[in-house]
Order: C-alpha cells, then sequence, then structure tokens
C-alpha cells in the first residue's frame, strides 16, 4: 500500500508539474475562467437576476466541461502512445494502475486549480449579498467531482488511440450523451413516446440528474455514488485498454 | 503477463467480459444505493430539507398524490422573482418526490399559448399573470383519486409558508373528511351582504374564515343555539358581545364534553361597526365572566392594556406618526417559544387588547402563549377613542407583563353547578330543544386557547392586498393568522403540521445592490424637492406680481410680469432637465457597479493567468539558456 502511495504521488507530482510548463495549460484555464464568467454574468444575467448565490454559474459548468475537460484528457494517453513513451513508462518498476491513478490525478487536480481560480465569483457574491457559504462548497465540490467523471471519459478515450483528436471527438461524444440523456428538454421530449421507467433508466446515466442536487447544497449518497462508478468504470476501462494495447 | 504474437482474441473476450461485468455490478451498485436516503443538506437554514412534520405526514400516507407544476419555463419574460422562485418550488417538490417514496409524482407542464396544456391550466384554475411577454402561469395542481386542489398563484412574497401549503394540502388529499370546526360571532366574519366594513370590502369573507375553509368544514353557530355539537372537532368564539347565559351555557357543556376551543374576547372591538362610543360606554366588551370564572381566569372589560415597550407607529389625523400603545406589536421575547403554537412567530399586532389572569389556583394547566412588556400598565379601554394624550396621562408602569393570549388545559368543572339556565323569556328561546345530560365535570381533557384581542383577526391588521399585474397578492405582515392556525391545528389534534410555517427564506438578494438603490432614491428625492420648491417660488413670484397691479391693468400683462413668466418658463425647463438628468443618474451607480463585477469575473482571473503563464515562460527559458 505504502509502495502504492508512493508510486502514485510521484507520478501525480511529475505530471502535475508537467502541465505548467506547457503553454497548453494556461490556455485551457483562460478560457475556462473567461467562458464561465462570460456565460454567468452575460448569457445568464446573474448581475441582473440579483440572487446572492452561484447556482447560475454552476448551471453552466456540465457545458463548459463538456468541451475543456477531453481537452485535457485527449493527451493522458494518446500523446504517450504517439511518441511510444509508453513503453517506456511500462518498463518503470510501477504498475499499470499506479501510473493511470497518478495521471488522472495529477489531471483532475489540474482541472481542480482552474476551479479554485473562479473564486472571484464567491467574493462577487460575498461583496453583493449575504450568500449561502455551505450551498457554495457544495457546489464547487459537486462541480469538482462532476470533472472527474468527465475526465475519467477523456482518460479512457486517450487510451483507445494515438490521435489525439479522435480521442478528443470520441470523449466529446460520450460525454454529451452523459450530459443530455439527463437534461430536462431532452427527458421531458422522451417522456411523450417513451415508457416512463426508460427514461429514468436513460437519464439515471446522466451527469446531470446528480449534480443537480449538489448544485443547489445537498450532496446525496446517490449522486456520489453514482461519480465514483462512473470514475471507477472509465478507469478500469482505461486499464483494460492499455492491458490489451500492451499484450498486442 | 503473457506476451503473444498477433491479436490475442481470448485475451480481448476476457477483458470485455470483465468490463461487461463490472458495468452490471456497478448499475446493481447504484440501484441498491437509489434506496438510500442518505442525504447530507449543505445549506445554512437545511433549505432544503423538509420538516419531521411533513415527513411523517408522508411516511403515513396512503393515498398517492400527483402534483402537477404549470410553469411557462418557455416564456422569456418571465420576471426575474419569478423564475428563481419558481426554481425554488422545483426544488422543494423534488425533495417531495424523495421523502414520497413513490407515493408522490411530481410533473412538470409548460402551457405555452394556445396548447393543450394552457387548456388544462384553465381547466383546473391556475391563474396566469399577464405580463407584457404574454401570459405567465406558475400554479400548483394535486390529484389524488377523484380529489383535487389548486394553487392557482404561487406567490414568492408566500415563499416561508410553501412548504406548510404543500403539505397541508396532500395531509387534505388523503382523506375525504374535513374535521369540523364552528364560529359564533358577533363579527361578519363570514362577510356582509352588500354592506362595507371599514378596512374591508364589502361582503368579503375575512380571510382567516377563507384560510379555515381550506382545511376543516366551516360553519357558523348561531348564537341563539342551545348546545353545540361535541363531535365538532374545533370551536371558535370570536367577540361574544352580549351573549345569552344559554350560550354560556352550551360552550360550557361543549368544553365539558371534551371539545376544544379558541376564544377571541375584546374589550374594545375596533372592527365592531355597531360598536359606537355610545354603545361602548353601555356594554362591556365581552361577555363570558361566568365561564371564565369556572376555568380560573378573568380578563376586565372596561381595560386595556398600554404597552409602551411594544407600541406601534402609526399615522394619525393629523398625518404625522407617532407610537401607539394601544396597539401592541408582540415581538420577541413576548412568545412563549416552547410552546408549539407560538415557537415560531415573530411578530403580532393586537389593536386593543385586555390582560387574562389567573384566579387562583387551578387544577389545569395555565401556559401564557403571548405576554405584553414589563413597561405596561392596564388604562381604560375607552381612552383608545381620547387619544395618546389620555393613555400617557397618569400611566405607570406596573412593572409586570400582562398575558395576551393563554393556553388552558385541563378537566374542567361547569360553570353552571344549578343546570341548564332558564329561558330568557318569550322570542329568545330557540326552536331546538337541547339534547344531552347537564355536565357537572369533565371526564376527558379539553384545550382551549383564549386571546385577548379580536381585532387581531380582522384582515387589516394583517394581511396586505395588493394587485400584480392584475392578480391579487396578499402579502402577510405579521404572524397573526400564523398564530391562529397554529392554534387551530394544535385543538384539532394534527400536531404534524406544526412547526412547518416560518421557514427562512432562500431568497438571498444583493444587499449591496439594494442599498445604492436606496441611496439613489434618496438623493433623487432631495433633489426633486429642491426643484419643486424653486419651481413654487417662481409662481410666488408671479402671483406677487399679479397682486402689485391695480384694477385697471388686471387683464393686461406687465412688463416685469412678462419678464418674470418668460424667466419662469426658462426654468422650468432647466428643471425639468435636470430632473431628467437625475433620473437618468439614478441607475448609473448600480449599472457601472454590474459592468466592474462582469469585467473583474470575465477579464481579471484569466489576464492574471496569462501574465504569469508568460512570466513563468520567460523564466524558463532564461533557464535553458544559462544553461
Amino acid at each position: 500500500m505504502n509502495d502504492f502511495v508512493r508510486n502514485t504521488s510521484g507520478i501525480l507530482i511529475r505530471e502535475f508539474g508537467g502541465y505548467f510548463g506547457s503553454p497548453v495549460a494556461y490556455v485551457f484555464i483562460v478560457i475556462f475562467l473567461m467562458l464561465c464568467g462570460f456565460f454567468t454574468f452575460s448569457l445568464s444575467h446573474f448581475y441582473e437576476i440579483g440572487q446572492a448565490d452561484l447556482r447560475i454559474f454552476f448551471e453552466w459548468h456540465p457545458w463548459i466541461f463538456l468541451f475543456l475537460v477531453p481537452a485535457v484528457g485527449m493527451r493522458l494517453w494518446a500523446e504517450e502512445r504517439r511518441t511510444g513513451t509508453i513503453e517506456l513508462i511500462l518498463t518503470l518498476p510501477v504498475t499499470l494502475v499506479q501510473v493511470i491513478v497518478g495521471k488522472f490525478l495529477a489531471a483532475w487536480l489540474f482541472i481542480g486549480v482552474a476551479l479554485i481560480l473562479t473564486f472571484p465569483m464567491v467574493l462577487t457574491v460575498l461583496y453583493l449579498g449575504d450568500p449561502d457559504m455551505g450551498a457554495i462548497v457544495c457546489g464547487y465540490f459537486g462541480s469538482f467531482l462532476m470533472a472527474g467523471a468527465y475526465l475519467s471519459v477523456g482518460s479512457m478515450t486517450s487510451a483507445m488511440t494515438r490521435n489525439q483528436v479522435i480521442s478528443f471527438i470520441l470523449a466529446v461524444v460520450i460525454c454529451l450523451f452523459l450530459v443530455l440523456a439527463g437534461w430536462p428538454p431532452i427527458t421531458d421530449a422522451l417522456t411523450g413516446w417513451a415508457p416512463v421507467w426508460l427514461v429514468n433508466v436513460v437519464s439515471g446515466f446522466s451527469f446531470m440528474p446528480h449534480f443537480a442536487s449538489m448544485e443547489r447544497g445537498v450532496v446525496d449518497l446517490r449522486d456520489l455514488i453514482y461519480f465514483v462508478s462512473v470514475i471507477f468504470f472509465m478507469l478500469f476501462a482505461n486499464g483494460v485498454i492499455l492491458q490489451n494495447r500492451r499484450a498486442n | 503477463m503473457a506476451m503473444g504474437k498477433g491479436y490475442d482474441y481470448r485475451k480481448a473476450l476476457v477483458s470485455v467480459t470483465g468490463l461487461a461485468t463490472l458495468f452490471l455490478v456497478l448499475v446493481f451498485v447504484n440501484i441498491i444505493a437509489s434506496y438510500a436516503t442518505i442525504r447530507w443538506d449543505a445549506t445554512e437554514d437545511n433549505a432544503y430539507s423538509l420538516s419531521d412534520g411533513t415527513r411523517q405526514i408522508l411516511d403515513t400516507m396512503t393515498e398517492p398524490v400527483t402534483i402537477k407544476f404549470f410553469y411557462s419555463r418557455s416564456n422569456p419574460d418571465i420576471p426575474a422573482e419569478i423564475k428563481v422562485y419558481a426554481k425554488h418550488v422545483e426544488d422543494f417538490l423534488s425533495e417531495y418526490r424523495h421523502v414520497g417514496k413513490g407515493r408522490i409524482k411530481v410533473e412538470g407542464v409548460d402551457p405555452k399559448p394556445d396548447s393543450d396544456e394552457e387548456e388544462w391550466a384553465q381547466k383546473y384554475g391556475v391563474e396566469p399573470m399577464r405580463t407584457p411577454g404574454g401570459k405567465v402561469y406558475c400554479g400548483l395542481v394535486f390529484l389524488s383519486a377523484d380529489q383535487e386542489e389548486v394553487i392557482p398563484w404561487l406567490d414568492p412574497a408566500k415563499e416561508q409558508m410553501l412548504e406548510y401549503d404543500l403539505t397541508s394540502i396532500i395531509q387534505g388529499l388523503q382523506t375525504t373528511e374535513k374535521k369540523g370546526a364552528g364560529i359564533i360571532s358577533s363579527l361578519p366574519v363570514f362577510g356582509t351582504k352588500g354592506r362595507a366594513m371599514p378596512g374591508q370590502a364589502p361582503g368579503e369573507e375575512w380571510l382567516f374564515v377563507t384560510e379555515m375553509k381550506k382545511i376543516y368544514d366551516v360553519q357558523a353557530i348561531s348564537p341563539l343555539v342551545q348546545t353545540i355539537d361535541p363531535s365538532l372537532d374545533l370551536l371558535m368564539v370570536v367577540y361574544p358581545k352580549n351573549i345569552s347565559p344559554r350560550l354560556e351555557y352550551a360552550i360550557d357543556q361543549y368544553v365539558l364534553s371534551g371539545g376544544n376551543a379558541i376564544i377571541f374576547v375584546d374589550p374594545l372591538c375596533v372592527s365592531d361597526r355597531e360598536q359606537g362610543q355610545q354603545q361602548f360606554m353601555r356594554s362591556s366588551g365581552t361577555s363570558l365572566d361566568r365561564v371564565f370564572k369556572a376555568w380560573g381566569i378573568s380578563m376586565d372589560p372596561a381595560k386595556a392594556v398600554a404597552d409602551f415597550g411594544q407600541p406601534t407607529r402609526v399615522r394619525t389625523g393629523s398625518n404625522s406618526t407617532e407610537d401607539n400603545p394601544l396597539m401592541i406589536s408582540a415581538r420577541g421575547d413576548a412568545f412563549n417559544r416552547k410552546d408549539v403554537v407560538t415557537a415560531g412567530l415573530e411578530s403580532m399586532l393586537f389593536p386593543v387588547a385586555g390582560a387574562i389572569e389567573k384566579t387562583g389556583d387551578m387544577d389545569h394547566e395555565f401556559e401564557p402563549l403571548v405576554d405584553s412588556s414589563t413597561n405596561a400598565a392596564l388604562t381604560d379601554a375607552f381612552n383608545a377613542f381620547l387619544g395618546m394624550e389620555a393613555v400617557k396621562k397618569g400611566f405607570v408602569s406596573a412593572g409586570k407583563s400582562f398575558n395576551l393570549a393563554v393556553r388552558l388545559r385541563g378537566k374542567f368543572k361547569t360553570a353552571f353547578p344549578e343546570g341548564r339556565p332558564e329561558s330568557e323569556g318569550p322570542g329568545t328561546e330557540s326552536p331546538e330543544a337541547p339534547k344531552g345530560p347537564h355536565l357537572k365535570e369533565a371526564k376527558t381533557v379539553s384545550t382551549l386557547i383564549v386571546v385577548s384581542d379580536a381585532d387581531m383577526l380582522a384582515d387589516q391588521f394583517y394581511v396586505q392586498r395588493s394587485n400584480f399585474f392584475g392578480l391579487p397578492i396578499s402579502e402577510m405582515f405579521n404572524d397573526n393568522l400564523n398564530f391562529f392556525s397554529n392554534a387551530a391545528e394544535i385543538l384539532t389534534g394534527s400536531d404534524e403540521l406544526i412547526g412547518l410555517r416560518s421557514r427562512g427564506k432562500l431568497e438571498r438578494p444583493f444587499t449591496a445592490v439594494l442599498e445604492l438603490k436606496r441611496e439613489a432614491q434618496e438623493r433623487w428625492l432631495s433633489k426633486e424637492n429642491e426643484l419643486v420648491q424653486q419651481i413654487e417660488e417662481t409662481n410666488q413670484k408671479l402671483r406677487q406680481l399679479e397682486q402689485q397691479k391695480d384694477g385697471s391693468q388686471k387683464m393686461i400683462i406687465s412688463p416685469e410680469q412678462e419678464a418674470e413668466v418668460a424667466r419662469f418658463k426658462e426654468k422650468r425647463q432647466k428643471i425639468n432637465r435636470q430632473l431628467k438628468e437625475v433620473r437618468k443618474n439614478l441607475r448609473a451607480d448600480i449599472e457601472t457597479l454590474g459592468a466592474t463585477l462582469k469585467g473583474i469575473n470575465i477579464f481579471l482571473m484569466p489576464f492574471l493567468v496569462s501574465i504569469i503563464g508568460i512570466a513563468f515562460a520567460i523564466y524558463k527559458q532564461r533557464k535553458i539558456r544559462r544553461k
């Protein structure tokens, strides 16, 4: 176990440091912050609505993550496979699980940093009114967890191909399904002709209903289990794919 | 790990099977978890947690309920306030669905213009708000078996009552039988047919009766009855003016048979139209002295409590304001926080209330519910007509608080040990024959709530009615009605509903913006006053010039006048321009703040991140070059 933690954290630190060495990371953070601010203020009219909470801000996260997180995830494995460094990694005295977890956590942490940098939003509501900090902290937690689920999809698709663009597109398509399946306009349209249980099953796979309650300040065990399950399954699939590639 | 040449199909198959198994296991785990109800409400006031009362009611419900939420979500012109509230309602409904475990279904309906959905909304009686962009529906319909209930319009001002409203409707749908309540009143609480009451539209029923009818089967009991049906769940006596000993006996016997009652007496009932000053001097406000004595309480009908610790600011005839100690605004410590009736209340208004006193020892419970402050004394109730000076004159604080509302609980004894009082002469005898034996002592416990003021039930003292885009909106400005409904519920035995109301508001406005708005408005007002005064001065000058002229010049405008008129016109134009300018600037501060915050949130952080990124890149490059 100690070995696992030591090796994983070693990989994590190396990978995490690596992010800030490349301009792509800064571009990612800049785009993320600008989109968050723009959508919240200009499209959702945060200021005009006049409510000192961040729900409007969090409501955009599933859509912003949809494109940005696969962009972070796409290089996780595709890059290693293209340059062939994957062979090198796998010859190191670390297990595949450690590498997968380490790389994943580093990318997740990086997205976490981007999320933390939205703190001026929190200061804004604190200045403007008397926000419910419990709900805000919960919203950030939910958003971070959801970002992890997006990233695990990106990590998995990245392992499938050596082309980053293909990995990105695949991840976006899968994530799009995971978002839309539970998006009220889609489920409302489905309820018209599909049986209710089917709609419920399909929307149960979606990020949206699981993020909805966290976004307003309620942590439900089921939502936690859901996100952890998605992450676990995608990373497991990630491992299986890499294992197969290595075997062949 | 075996390394094979070529594609290892067996291995791939094993992997795919493994993945599929894991997938099924995870789906299974999620399904199992969906039965768990472990939730943590991270919000400050547990805003999304239903109270225990609601949970109990939902746990014991037998009839499934479908809640249809009619909300025009596709209308782009919904006022922001309604949008925010609709979201809260939706969240709240999802909590009901969650706790209801399948017995509560929630459906969202968007009644677009001229759609079938709109027709349903109209059929159910959901009322739209008319906006320039079209109709906005925001109402709820509850369906259960063959019953239906409607909240035609969800009023954001009643947010604190939302849980109570929803829960009481759901509970009401569980049974077709409503609890029975009877009201004896000498005030026109059921509405006056055609006659207008001060502050009351003609013919309109008092709001508390309307609210009561939602939950109870309410009947008016004639003051001529000889007996009150002991199966009645609740008896209300509102301002029993000059009631006959027969009726007093009927009330006595009803209580002894185990019935619960709420009694509102009053030393001076300002809502009683018939009670002119003269009549007031002749008759006392209440006439339940006999049963009160048996219950161990008394209230001097000629005395009112003057409470200088909790006065109400009122506007006088001369248009100035004064603090009136006879109009008691009970707040904070005035309420008994241990009693469920008053635990959650914040403010109540008692226009001219008496003091309920305990007379000697009693075997039953006596629980004060609402008290005056200690800076209070008893004064002649008649002083209410004479004005503040009369009240102030000779006021010496009694140094103790007086009970304005109390709760009595126990087995009471009759106030009529000699039996039913004789008839008071021909004409007063009701055709109805007295029923049942005479009870001397109660066999079961009853609960009574006695309030020393009846005006607190009059609409004008707790509700403000206004019109919002053609929709009537009632806004409660104190807890008088909450006190009454709490009391009624406690006495009808549905304890679960207690404690649901007066929840915190989920709305969290931008206080900083509101403050800016207030400041701007103040500036605008002072500027406006200044300018209006200038206009007035100019007018004054014109009048002066007019007076200076002699009779022959009356019809002719003098050159001075002409010049003054020209100056006046010019000045008025200037003033109007200035007013326009002020109006334009009114929102300027707010808009500037909005633009600044928008700028900071969209550009500041990205800018800083870019600078850091560039600085880091330059630093790294230099480091490489140095090497």
